[in-house]
């Protein structure tokens, strides 16, 4: 592939042996997918960050490239971390799994990365443009920047995003070219109005149906919600692989249905009414009709908004005994919350914030839970393989109601 | 030994090996699917499942399944059971950085071929020695 002049000089080593080394990771990936050139990216975001996802060849990587003297060279944020990385203990992380996690903490701080240990960096501090061309990981961030902001970025995967941090550069191929950013099937709306809920299950259902396709979506209102558009591209992105969504009227590169297609004709079309709502909230369920042991939520993490309804919600309330109810966010939103005196709501109810993690990415399957709730599309996907539980599906509302009366809610 | 006339793909990575294949029918995505100690897929879902990968030629249409495949491929090649090579029709970025990853950090060389026609590739069946020379891009069987 063409390289410039001062990314040949990476390759050659002039800018150290850990430039030199993510330069030939590039160039190979860059090569077999017949990219013609590199892109200089604005930022990356590295999911190279949590013990469970990424095993013990995943560590030794972060750490090679420590060895080798690499440093970022562009901003370049953290995905989550393995567990609540002040409170790992309460959450039951067994000690040689935290200490592998805090290697990975180090690796991050020596490359000099940007630990904002979080699924929405683009909220923790690095909003890209429309039209900047980034290196992410995390399914939901890249999907968020491609549909809602309109910046270019492939799902990069885990060490290719640490090479891209460490050039500023990733292999141009997919949705770095305008041409491959061409919605290909439609989704109608049908929906009088759409709840918070609403939008989740939307989007596991667009998910469903467009694959790895790009879906070009009309008849949906604006939301003044910008989480529920969070949620609603983090559920489509789990259930079937969507990378960028266009909203005819909303979104930034659909102005029109003709801008969105770019004249071409669907290949599918489908329709959302109240009877696929119905349909996809049932499937979101795997629930084998047992107890629910624990409600999780806050997946993408919750922003300071979700967590003012969670704590208004809970007040008063509380959490019936034996019974998990655990909200997930980052440290920032966790400090917001607690100068707001929600913390203190939250935790009076008997359930709590934690921080710097989730879920799925966590080892919350030692819990051993059979059973558990959520308002997230996303986990709603990933429970019965991340977690190894069944799943309930619903809103936060009635997250709360299950987790505060007897026996089984919904 | 005889062999007969090379299926032809294009080659997504180097290298040149013979070795046993091991053929599924469904699409394969290696995160949370193989025992990285064993080898052994752990999938239940999986027409694999049970089956042994190391050191084999894993022969499958396309790849499916999550960003997480590349460092499980890794991990794989870590442990010493990443298989021989890698056939199949489409690959997928996630396949392809695994491969170029077990490389990079393990010295462990995949050759990984792909574009191969769906014909072509229903000539590979389970069990039978097959040479994959990622350096030309051809895919031969013993007969």
């Amino acid at each position: 592939m063409y390289l410039t002049e001062e990314e040949q000089k990476m390759l050659d080593g002039e800018n150290g042996p850990g430039c030199k080394f993510a330069m030939e990771i590039l160039v190979a990936v860059g090569d077999a997918f017949g990219a013609e050139k590199m892109v200089p990216v604005r930022s990356a975001h590295t999911i190279l960050s949590t013990y469970k996802g990424i095993l013990d060849a995943g560590v030794e990587a972060i750490e090679q490239f420590v060895a080798l003297g690499a440093k970022a060279a562009i901003p370049t944020t953290t995905d989550p971390a393995g567990m609540d990385l002040e409170r790992w203990t309460e959450f039951r992380v067994p000690e040689d799994y935290a200490r592998k996690q805090f290697r990975i903490v180090k690796a991050v701080h020596s490359l000099g990365l940007i630990p904002c240990w979080t699924c929405t960096p683009y909220l923790a501090g690095l909003l890209p443009q429309k039209g900047d061309h980034l290196a992410w990981t995390e399914s939901s961030a890249v999907v968020f920047a491609n549909s809602m902001v309109g910046a270019y970025t492939n799902r990069e995967t885990a060490v290719i995003d640490i090479a891209a941090a460490v050039t500023g550069r990733t292999p141009e191929h997919g949705l770095h070219l305008k041409r491959n950013r061409l919605g290909n099937v439609l989704i109608d709306v049908q929906m009088e109005k759409m709840s918070a809920e609403d939008y989740r299950i939307f989007g596991y259902f667009m998910g469903k149906k467009a694959g790895a396709r790009i879906p070009v979506i009309t008849g949906l209102r604006k939301t003044d919600r910008i989480e529920d558009y969070i949620a609603m591209g983090a559920a489509a992105a789990a259930s079937g692989g969507v990378a960028l969504y266009h909203i005819v009227g909303i979104t930034p590169e659909a102005g029109s249905l003709e801008e969105a297609f770019g004249g071409n004709e669907p290949e599918k079309r489908f329709s959302f009414s109240l009877t696929e709502r119905e349909q996809t909230k049932h499937d979101m369920c795997t629930g084998g009709g047992g107890d629910i042991e624990a409600v999780m939520v806050g997946c993408p993490h919750y922003t300071i908004t979700d967590i003012k309804k969670a704590a208004e919600l809970l007040e008063g309330k509380s959490v019936r005994k034996g019974l998990q109810f655990w909200i997930y966010t980052y440290k920032s939103i966790e400090l917001l919350a607690e100068r707001m005196g929600y913390k203190s709501i939250i935790e009076k109810a008997g359930a709590k914030i934690t921080s710097d993690t989730c879920m799925m990415i966590s080892p919350t399957e030692l819990w051993r839970f059979k059973t558990v709730m959520t308002d997230s599309g996303k986990f709603a996907y990933y429970a019965p393989s991340q977690v190894q539980a069944d799943v309930v599906f619903g809103s936060i509302e009635e997250c709360v109601t299950a987790a505060v009366e007897k026996g089984r809610p919904v | 030994m005889e062999e007969t006339r090379p299926l032809k793909g294009r080659s997504i990575t180097h290298g040149k090996v013979t070795a046993e294949a091991v053929v599924s029918k469904s699409a394969f995505g290696f995160y949370g699917a193989v025992d990285p100690q064993t080898g052994v897929v752990c999938d239940k879902r999986h027409e694999l499942y049970g089956r042994q990968i190391a050191g084999k030629v894993l022969v499958f249409p396309e790849g499916r399944g999550s960003t997480g495949g590349a460092l499980y491929m890794l991990e794989l090649a870590r442990c010493g059971t990443a298989p021989a090579a890698i056939v199949n029709t489409v690959t997928e970025p996630i396949l392809a950085a695994g491969a170029i990853l077990a490389e990079k950090f393990y010295k462990t060389v995949i050759p990984v071929i792909d574009n191969l026609d769906p014909d072509a590739i229903s000539e590979l069946t389970d069990g039978i020695r097959v040479t994959v020379d990622a350096d030309r891009g051809e895919v031969s069987v013993e007969r």
